[in-house]
């Protein structure tokens, strides 16, 4: 398990963590979300050892992992733009690889090298955008780690690949209990393969619970009331994150139990009702709009 | 799981990834190791000289070389080389992606620093040795005997100990500039701030010496006593010192050491912090500039004030060569040390805007460079006035350069002659009389305004109630009055002008010149021992009869005298020795030499000529001679165009046409007339 405990992580004036407390269960894709500039990846650093919060502590499997060789060991970090050495090809970094991760599956590496068609001789450099991010995966995915720790790693894959990557990470999780945390934008990407959700945001976590558990708490509901007064009574009962009107229908965004949205409408008699399947995306936008992350009136 | 990444893999990684470097290390050092060793034997060896190429001249030379072109050659590459594998060694530290890669890896910082440490040392140390060890067998088959393989290697093994010193002392330098900057431009910044600051300090300290603290005493530091403080400078001055500098003389062991001394506790505390610093390194610190904090404070001011003083000092003396006045002098204090301040600031923070990002350090840094240069130019501390009451003064500890042999040699305990140096033989006069060394310091007081430097006597006044000081002073005629009966007295003559006195050892040849001899006759170097006796009896007996502070003064010289002995050091122990006009009896030696150049004759009065601009006065006075006059004039005046060069203004010719006239030309001034 890693374990953060009221991290902060301060660059000169601008705090990038603050009191970040959180836990992430192993054996689970944890998601990573927030706004931009939230401060996902310096968490994603932070977590792996490279950079050391100012306050508080981050604990794998518990030991703290600020230069600890045995916490690290367990952890593999993709950046976002992996690094890969100048002028090197797939195998010269396997060499770098497996010298650092000493459970390094160099056989497993050359297998998923060839299934993704990619030349273990050509020099990296000259590989497209996505395919430096599909040779990050297999590296972190061969190494053997515990943890692996995704930043951004599917921006850039085409669909295809995405789900290979993404088969890939179930394949380890059911066979060694891999524990894949994974940074994104690409909500709809996360909804897919995640389990548990932590939403940061300006440095802070909002919150971090189950995909499931977060689903069942936030509902869009669609209807068509008969009454235009009805709204004031049903905003009253519910807490309404965010509302679209269409004409007479209206779209709510709420944070309820499903008995407790059927209890109001059933009072309400509206002329149509229905509950519609929530996105994370939608999710993401209701919680963080409550909190003034709100651009829907930006004109550009 | 536990991660337990041995040392040598990941230095085998590194080596992987940095092949250049050692390759690099190798080539240059091959190159410039025993293919240059190489070349020196083979080529500069004959180059000067004819004489047969004997096992002797060749392990003679080979030191030189070691210890000359070989040596300063090492210096460029092992300074060349600290900077690029500290550098390019932890290059990594430069970058964010880099970083990311390097330090999310399950190795502690410690064994990533020790990694990149031990991987630059082995990059050029390796290298280095293979290449002495290759010089070493260059020049053992280039001798062609056995019996000098022994020296040649413990040279080259003390030199390579030298060499690893001066490496470390440098790489430690440039590991501390790497882990405080977050790019390689601010590195070699502040690898040039460390390596050279000291040195900076030392040039404007000088500077300012020279021009407001006439009488300051040189004897309190010199170059040799902060060379340490600057490891750039460091490995140029200690091969300096090796070949050219106090090196040469009996206080060589104790200036070196000194030297290496302070090198070796400066390398060690800088290879500590560099490791300290790299534990403490935030890996955010990436592609910034350097890290904030009290040195790049202390760095700004202390080099802003400096460029503001030093840039004062500097155009003033450029200009018309002297001090810059107190309102130029202040305008260049504000605007050099702001420019400074602010250059420094976009540097370290890489970016145009940080020229204003500390308002208040552009403030203070020219106002605490104003305040400094204004203390300086007026004179505020009334330095070289500083006369205590004679009832104040105790004693007076006195040395005159003015009153010494340059230099000379002796027979060292081990057989070999070796050269004292200038400053470390000279005796000291002990006065007690209060009343005369007040007289004394009011003389040189008095000379020191009206002349540009100070340096003829060092002097340090105990004080009676507790506290000494030390000036340098140049004293008139009349001030060395004072100080005849020490300066005359046997015991000092033979302490201090050794040379002049004929204590040394006898020499293997002797060479003399002088402007009398005629062009291309004279055999000048002499190997009699007799003749060299001679010489020596003659100029000893000359000089114990003119040995009064007036003849001791007098620089009119009739040519020199060199006594050479054959050793392997080619800057080895010589004595040079001036002769002057009235050594009659040394003199009558050189003239058994050779006759002299010419002489004035009644039948070259027609072939008398005038410069042009010759004043009329001194025309008609030249002209209104006798031929026994003139040719007394001649003989002088010949005398004197050996040692100063004067322009002609009175052409002898033998022939009347200019174009043929004799190197013979006479100065005479309105003075000299009658």
């Amino acid at each position: 398990m890693i374990e953060m405990k009221h991290v902060k992580k301060q660059f000169d004036e601008v705090t990038a963590l603050s009191d970040i407390t959180a836990n992430i269960e192993e054996g689970h894709v944890f998601g990573l979300i927030g706004t931009n500039g939230a401060g996902k990846s310096t968490l994603l650093r932070s977590i792996s050892g490279i950079f050391q919060p100012e306050q508080g502590e981050i604990l794998i499997d518990g030991e703290p992992v600020y230069d600890n060789p045995s916490a690290k060991s367990k952890l593999f970090f993709i950046s976002d733009d992996q690094f890969f050495f100048a002028g090197s090809t797939p195998q010269d970094m396997l060499s770098y690889y497996e010298t650092m991760y000493p459970n390094f599956d160099r056989e497993r590496f050359y297998t998923l090298l060839d299934v993704l068609k990619l030349d273990k001789k050509r020099k990296i450099n000259t590989f497209s955008k996505g395919m430096k991010k599909q040779l990050s995966v297999l590296y972190g995915v061969c190494a053997g780690t515990k943890y692996l720790l995704c930043d951004e790693t599917f921006d850039g894959l085409d669909p295809v690949i995405r789900q290979a990557v993404k088969r890939l990470f179930i394949q380890e999780m059911e066979q060694r209990n891999m524990t894949p945390i994974i940074a994104s934008h690409n909500l709809r990407e996360l909804e897919d393969i995640c389990e548990h959700i932590g939403l940061l945001h300006q440095g802070g976590i909002l919150f971090s619970r189950d995909l499931d558990e977060m689903k069942l708490g936030i509902y869009k509901v669609q209807y068509v009331l008969n009454n235009a007064d009805d709204f004031a009574k049903l905003s009253s009962r519910l807490e309404v994150l965010q509302k679209e009107a269409r004409g007479s229908l209206s779209t709510l965004t709420i944070r309820a139990t499903h008995e407790e949205i059927a209890d109001v409408m059933a009072e309400l008699q509206p002329v149509f009702w229905e509950i519609l399947p929530l996105t994370l995306e939608e999710i993401f936008i209701s919680e963080t709009e409550v909190l003034g992350y709100d651009f829907k009136h930006l004109t550009l | 799981m536990t991660s337990n990444i041995s040392l040598f893999k990941i230095m085998k990684q590194h080596t992987h990834r940095k092949a250049w470097l050692p390759i690099l290390s190798a080539v240059v050092q091959f190159l410039f190791g025993p293919t240059l060793m190489l070349y020196l034997l083979d080529i500069r060896i004959t180059y000067y000289s004819n004489e047969p190429v004997t096992p002797l001249r060749v392990f003679s030379a080979s030191l030189d070389y070691l210890k000359g072109g070989y040596g300063y050659m090492q210096v460029v590459i092992l300074i060349v080389g600290a900077i690029l594998v500290s550098v390019f060694g932890f290059q990594y530290l430069f970058s964010k992606r880099m970083t990311d890669l390097y330090q999310s890896t399950a190795i502690t910082r410690k064994k990533q620093f020790a990694a990149g440490y031990l991987c630059g040392l082995l990059y050029w140390l390796i290298p280095a040795l293979v290449s002495a060890l290759l010089t070493a067998l260059v020049i053992f088959v280039r001798i062609g005997d056995s019996s000098y393989f022994g020296r040649i290697l413990t040279t080259m093994a003390t030199l390579q100990l030298l060499n690893i010193l001066l490496f470390l002392a440098v790489y430690h330098l440039c590991l501390v500039a790497v882990t405080i900057s977050g790019n390689i431009f601010n590195t070699l910044v502040n690898i040039g701030i460390l390596g050279l600051s000291a040195i900076g300090v030392y040039a404007m300290l000088y500077a300012y010496e020279s021009e407001y603290f006439k009488t300051f005493s040189e004897l309190t530091f010199s170059i040799w006593d902060i060379g340490w403080l600057s490891p750039l400078v460091t490995p140029i001055i200690s091969y300096i010192a090796i070949n050219d500098g106090p090196a040469s003389s009996v206080s060589a062991d104790a200036t070196i050491v000194h030297l290496l001394i302070g090198c070796a506790i400066l390398m060690l505390i800088q290879g500590y912090i560099a490791y300290r610093l790299y534990l403490k390194r935030p890996s955010e610190h990436a592609e910034r500039g350097t890290r904030e904090g009290i040195y790049t404070l202390a760095s700004k001011f202390i080099l802003s004030v400096l460029a503001g003083l030093f840039g004062a000092w500097f155009i003033g003396n450029v200009i018309d060569g002297r001090s810059i006045g107190l309102v130029w002098g202040i305008f260049i204090c504000i605007v050099l040390s702001l420019i400074s301040h602010g250059l420094l600031d976009m540097a370290f923070q890489v970016s145009f805007k940080a020229f204003w990002g500390h308002k208040i350090m552009l403030i203070v840094t020219p106002i605490c460079a104003c305040i400094l240069f204004g203390t300086f130019e007026s004179n505020i501390w009334k330095y070289d006035e500083y006369l205590p009451k004679a009832a104040n003064i105790k004693s007076a500890t006195v040395t005159c350069y003015h009153f010494t042999d340059d230099s000379f040699p002796y027979l060292a305990e081990d057989g070999t002659i070796r050269k004292y140096n200038y400053d470390m033989k000279m005796p000291t006069i002990t006065l007690t009389d209060a009343e005369l060394i007040h007289s004394l310091l009011e003389d040189g007081i008095a000379f020191t305004k009206v002349r540009e430097f100070s340096d003829d006597i060092y002097i340090t006044i105990e004080k009676k109630f507790g506290g000494t000081y030390k000036r340098s002073y140049s004293l008139t005629e009349e001030g060395y009055k004072l100080l005849a009966a020490y300066l005359e007295s046997d015991e000092y003559l033979h302490a201090s002008y050794p040379a002049s006195c004929g204590d040394f050892p006898v020499p293997d040849q002797i060479y003399v010149d002088s402007n009398r001899f005629q062009e291309s006759q004279v055999e000048n170097y002499i190997y009699s021992p007799d003749k060299i006796n001679q010489f020596i009896a003659a100029y000893s007996a000359d000089f114990m009869e003119h040995h009064t502070v007036e003849d001791l003064s007098n620089f009119d010289n009739v040519g020199y005298i060199e006594f050479i002995y054959n050793t392997q050091d080619r800057w080895g122990p010589y004595i040079n020795l001036d002769i002057p006009i009235n050594y009659q009896r040394t003199i009558a030696l050189l003239e058994e030499i050779s006759p002299l150049l010419l002489e004035f004759t009644p039948d070259l009065r027609k072939n008398l000529q005038f410069a042009n601009d010759l004043d009329e006065e001194i025309s008609e006075y030249l002209s209104s001679l006798t031929d026994e006059e003139m040719s007394e004039i001649v003989k002088m005046q010949s005398y004197h165009k050996w040692s100063i060069n004067y322009s002609d203004l009175i052409y002898i010719g033998e022939t009347g046409n200019s174009t043929s006239v004799r190197n013979i030309s006479c100065y005479v001034s309105k003075k000299d007339l009658p």
